[in-house]
């Protein structure tokens, strides 16, 4: 079933989601406190470089090195910002001239070293603005992420619920259009009734008056032989009604065209998609490529499909095996359809399968099937039903051409 | 008794139902018109004779059942027989509280038909002849001068020509002679007869 349910002709118009509104806030510490802490920060960095220098100091003679600093620094700038990073450099200055101090025995004017640690109070403040720009940029990909996310979020929502409106829809399609059945198929029939009736009533009376007027003494023989002509009058308008409605099928079959059988199959499908998945029925179709295209009634299919399906989905209510199968091919350059479920079949013969008004339905009318032949046979086609494997089959023939 | 023959009116748009109703109703020598709608019905001038109306339920323009109570709210104490083609109970229901004698399903027995037509035309035959001698009762009671009528209101109260006599302040002899004239007036044979007229006028239930 899901192959036939596509997503592809819907286009949901994505709504515009405001991300700010979407995303959490942590709340803030107030700003002087922060201020403070950032600061701190900037210092403690420092002192610890101080620390560190100290302890390589003991381990290796020589030049100190001040890459501890420069890596306080680096911190303090990236957990800070810029300002604790300009502060842990000028801090980092006089600790600096200290060790240089310590380490050359007293500290000389030399050019050497002047240059040594201004290039070093340059690289820190680079590094520094580096470090503040990095994370500024870090933060910006990690917020951006984030608003990504809550819109992907936001977006699988919107889909979750135009896919449950969608259901509802296609539920109340398919409750609408059982309904609209059952009214066509009722106002039908009343009108086909009414129109059957009179006639009927008129001859029924007609008798009688005839029957009268014989018995009159003397038998009124000209009263008698008009109300025998007026039982073939009538008999002829009832005759009428019911080639009325042949007629009507086949006028509505004279506005057939070449439609894809295949594609009717499938419309019809979707339409009873919901009932199908809420019976649990597998739903196998078969369909062979490159079908002849057929002239058809596409309504008029559709509601022996319908029917059909319909027919199958009832009778399987009970069965452990749920299957619908639909094959469709190619026959004597016209279209063979099969369609057999795993409802246990038919007890009765295929003749009275066929004929108006036998159900086995506690509520049906059991027209379905009588229907369903009348429209196959306008189209100079073929229904039978045989019993299958598991279930009824009904093969469906309509010939190509004309 | 200037006793005509019934005429059965059938109303129904199938000419067919109208053409064969018409030959079943001749054949047992009811005479009978047959109308298209209501309104063809109400613009024919009915002959003085007891008659009932066959009606089909679905007309053109105004329905059987509203024509129905059309025929009731204007008077027309008609009796009215329903054919229909498609009876539902709540339908027949509304229609026989409203008055309608019979409810027929169509294909109907012709006896059945012809059964409640004879009762309709019964029941209208008896209604004409009530109203008939009612309407003579009438006419006769006008022919009473104001003393007389006076006279047979007391009378109907039981009381003796003395105590008539004393409440109207005449004498017994012309109170005697007034209640003769009442009883030849009347064409009462006797006291028991006078006042069953007088029942059939109404008069025992209004005040004297």
């Amino acid at each position: 079933m899901d192959s036939l349910y596509r997503f592809g002709s819907l286009r949901p118009s994505l709504p515009t989601v405001r991300i700010d509104r979407l995303l959490p806030r942590a709340p803030a510490p107030s700003k002087p406190v922060l201020l403070l802490l950032r600061y701190g920060l900037a210092v403690v960095c420092v002192a610890a470089a101080h620390l560190v220098t100290l302890m390589l100091q003991q381990v290796a003679e020589g030049r100190p090195s001040l890459f501890p600093f420069f890596v306080g620094i680096v911190a303090s700038a990236w957990f800070g910002g810029i300002g604790p990073g300009i502060c842990a450099a000028l801090l980092a200055l006089p600790a600096g001239l200290y060790f240089y101090s310590v380490s050359l025995g007293s500290f000389e004017y030399r050019a050497e070293n002047a240059i040594l640690l201004l290039l070093f109070a340059l690289c820190a403040m680079a590094g520094g603005a580096l470090s503040t720009w990095r994370r500024h940029s870090s933060d910006a990909l990690a917020l951006k992420a984030r608003e990504l996310q809550s819109a992907n979020d936001a977006l699988r929502n919107e889909i979750r619920e135009r896919v449950r409106a969608q259901q509802a829809l296609q539920e109340a399609q398919t409750e609408l259009s059982r309904a609209t059945r059952l009214t066509m198929a009722g106002e039908l029939t009343a009108t086909i009734a009414h129109e059957i009736n009179q006639p009927l009533t008129a001859i029924a009376t007609s008798a009688s008056a005839c029957a009268r007027w014989l018995d009159t003494v003397p038998p009124n023989l000209d009263e008698a032989r008009q109300s025998a002509a007026c039982i073939v009058r009538d008999s002829g308008r009832a005759a009428d009604v019911v080639s009325r409605v042949r007629a009507l099928i086949r006028k509505a079959v004279s506005e057939r065209m070449h439609v894809g059988v295949n594609q009717i199959i499938e419309e019809v499908l979707r339409s009873i998609d919901y009932d199908l998945r809420k019976n649990g029925i597998a739903v196998i179709v078969m369909i062979e490529p490159a079908l002849p295209p057929v002239p058809v009634d596409r309504v008029q299919l559709q509601q022996v499909f319908l029917n059909l399906f319909m027919n199958a989905m009832e009778a399987m209510a009970h069965a452990d095996e749920r299957r619908l199968t639909v094959r469709m091919a190619a026959f004597q350059g016209g279209l063979e359809a099969i369609v057999e479920d795993s409802g246990g079949g038919f007890q009765v013969s295929e003749a009275a399968l066929f004929e108006p008004f036998f159900t086995t339905k506690p509520s049906g009318m059991g027209l379905g099937l009588a229907i369903c032949r009348t429209i196959v046979e306008a189209h100079s086609g073929e229904l039978s039903a045989s019993n299958g494997a598991r279930g009824a089959r009904f093969r469906l023939f309509i010939p190509g051409g004309a | 008794m200037s006793q005509q023959n019934p005429i059965v009116y059938v109303v129904d748009d199938d000419s067919a139902i109208r053409e064969t109703l018409s030959s079943l109703l001749r054949s047992v020598g009811l005479a009978v018109r047959g109308f298209a709608s209501a309104a063809e019905f109400l613009a024919h001038e009915r002959p003085d004779a007891p008659s009932c109306i066959v009606l089909d339920v679905r007309l053109p323009g105004q329905g059987g059942l509203e024509f129905q109570r059309h025929l009731t709210a204007s008077g027309d104490p008609i009796p009215v027989i329903f054919i229909s083609g498609h009876g539902d109970i709540p339908m027949s229901v509304r229609a026989i509280k409203a008055g309608a004698l019979e409810f027929l399903t169509k294909p109907f027995r012709d006896q059945d038909l012809l059964d409640a037509i004879q009762a309709a035309i019964n029941r209208d035959t008896f209604r004409r002849e009530t109203a008939r001698v009612t309407n003579a009762l009438r006419q006769r009671y006008q022919t009473l001068s104001p003393r007389e009528r006076q006279v047979l209101a007391l009378l109907l109260t039981g009381q003796q020509s003395r105590q008539i006599a004393a409440a109207i302040g005449a004498s017994e002899s012309t109170v005697k002679v007034h209640r003769m004239q009442v009883m030849r007036k009347m064409e009462a044979s006797s006291l028991v007869e006078l006042v069953r007229m007088a029942d059939g006028l109404g008069l025992l239930t209004a005040p004297a």
